[in-house]
């Protein structure tokens, strides 16, 4: 949940932002392809949690929230991504982003890239 | 010289006179997003001196039990419910509310409009620093003040103001002339987030974009890279981001980013992939094989090559 200051009303209110994007709406069928070499996914296993990805400058978080049961899985391919299993569905929380249920399944989890001149992982 | 002037514009100084200005109705106040609180309290704590401990101890208590975030307002009235705090003067600016004379005048006399008391009630009412989920949301100091702020107090994370001072510190940026930032300077900063800000303090000067989609608008900048301006979903901010060549169309960027490639449907098994950020979620039916597990990094970037020449 994001938050700004409402000057008028002097207080703070939540913004809300489409919550999830849906890949239906806008992929069709897709293939993967391996990033870059040393695209440096790292799924991170706590306690409770898994995380996807830490900001640089930020400190925020992309993490998801398995709970105490040890049953989700994480395997890690090449570096340049992560397979998990989750069990059931699981919230993915961030500090900035809106929280997203996560369906229940495998799945592959990539960092954004870009590309000026050279590739590298997108920062925040 | 007015009550804020006397202190030290230095960050963890100014901190502790606010804390000590706990104990005074008038002292401008610190609200922090309750997800942050922990963190702050133990940044507090280890701040914490013989004569603020007092007002440290107030702080927390009220962070602790307040489970929202308040205005200033409320979070005075919790601390005159708990009696941590002394009780404000009276609802009228000072002017004791139980008193006849209180009572006789009301607040539409002009007794208390534009008295001292009036003058004194509306810089209470005052946010100086507002710590939440987005960091200072508002705040009456100097960026370079703001930045060690947050040297001070990491728990606070990144905000507008301290990006915009961020910007001002940043290396590249510090004797920039304040001239428009081209694509091609862009490029050299190196994090997305400062790009954002770097774009918003100095303005960017744009050609015209050579394609637009759902997703956003496409740029050349030279035979190599393109750019694309594109909005994170979850966020609602839109980001500038470096894609190969290859792509011509901002959401064939996107995807890029991601290491995803349209093919044509029924080539492959629709699926679903849910973007949270920087980070793509892709679904699947099984894990990826061992082919792809043991293939050395040369060999992916030279088939994500091929990839690309036939897209």
């Amino acid at each position: 949940m994001k938050y700004i200051w409402d000057k008028q009303r002097e207080e703070v209110v939540p913004v809300l932002w489409p919550a999830i994007i849906n890949g239906e709406r806008y992929v069709s069928a897709f293939d993967i392809y391996p990033l870059f070499p040393g695209a440096g996914m790292k799924a991170t296993r706590r306690k409770g949690s898994i995380v996807l990805a830490k900001g640089e400058l930020t400190g925020h978080a992309h993490t998801l929230e398995v709970g105490t049961e040890e049953i989700s899985t994480v395997e890690e391919f090449n570096g340049d991504i992560a397979a998990i299993v989750l069990p059931k569905p699981t919230p993915l929380v961030h500090q900035e982003h809106a929280t997203v249920e996560i369906p229940e399944g495998i799945w592959l989890v990539r960092r954004q890239r870009e590309f000026w001149g050279q590739e590298r992982r997108v920062a925040d | 010289m007015s009550r804020l002037e006397q202190f030290p514009t230095g960050t963890l100084d100014y901190v502790k006179n606010v804390l000590e200005w706990a104990q005074d109705p008038y002292a401008p106040r610190i609200m922090v997003d309750p997800r942050y609180a922990d963190k702050f309290i133990a940044e507090l704590r280890a701040s914490v001196t013989k004569h603020t401990k007092n007002a440290v101890d107030t702080w927390v208590e009220l962070l602790k039990d307040d489970s929202l975030i308040r205005r200033p307002r409320d979070l005075l009235r919790a601390a005159e419910e708990r009696h941590v705090l002394p009780t404000r003067p009276g609802r009228f600016g000072g002017f004791p509310l139980n008193s006849v004379r209180s009572f006789m005048h009301g607040p539409q006399s002009t007794f208390w409009f534009g008295s001292q008391y009036a003058t004194e009630w509306r810089q209470r009412g005052r946010v100086h620093i507002l710590v939440s989920a987005n960091g200072v949301m508002q705040c009456q100091k100097k960026p370079e003040q703001v930045v060690e702020l947050y040297e001070r107090f990491p728990s606070a994370s990144l905000t507008q103001e301290w990006l915009v001072a961020a910007c001002r510190k940043h290396p590249d940026l510090k004797s920039h002339s304040g001239k428009k930032i081209t694509l091609k300077t862009l490029g050299r900063v190196p994090n997305a987030e400062l790009r954002r800000c770097v774009v918003q303090v100095y303005g960017l000067s744009l050609p015209k974009p050579e394609q637009k989609d759902d997703y956003g608008e496409l740029y050349i900048l030279d035979n190599a890279v393109h750019v694309i301006h594109v909005t994170c979903p979850s966020t609602g901010r839109k980001y500038f981001l470096g894609v190969p060549a290859a792509c011509s169309t901002a959401r064939e960027g996107v995807l890029w980013s991601f290491g995803l490639r349209e093919v044509e449907s029924g080539v492959q098994v629709s699926g679903t992939w849910i973007r949270h950020g920087d980070v793509g979620l892709i679904k699947t039916d099984k894990l990826p094989g061992e082919q792809h597990r043991r293939r050395p990094p040369d060999e992916l970037a030279a088939t994500e090559f091929k990839l690309l020449e036939q897209a």
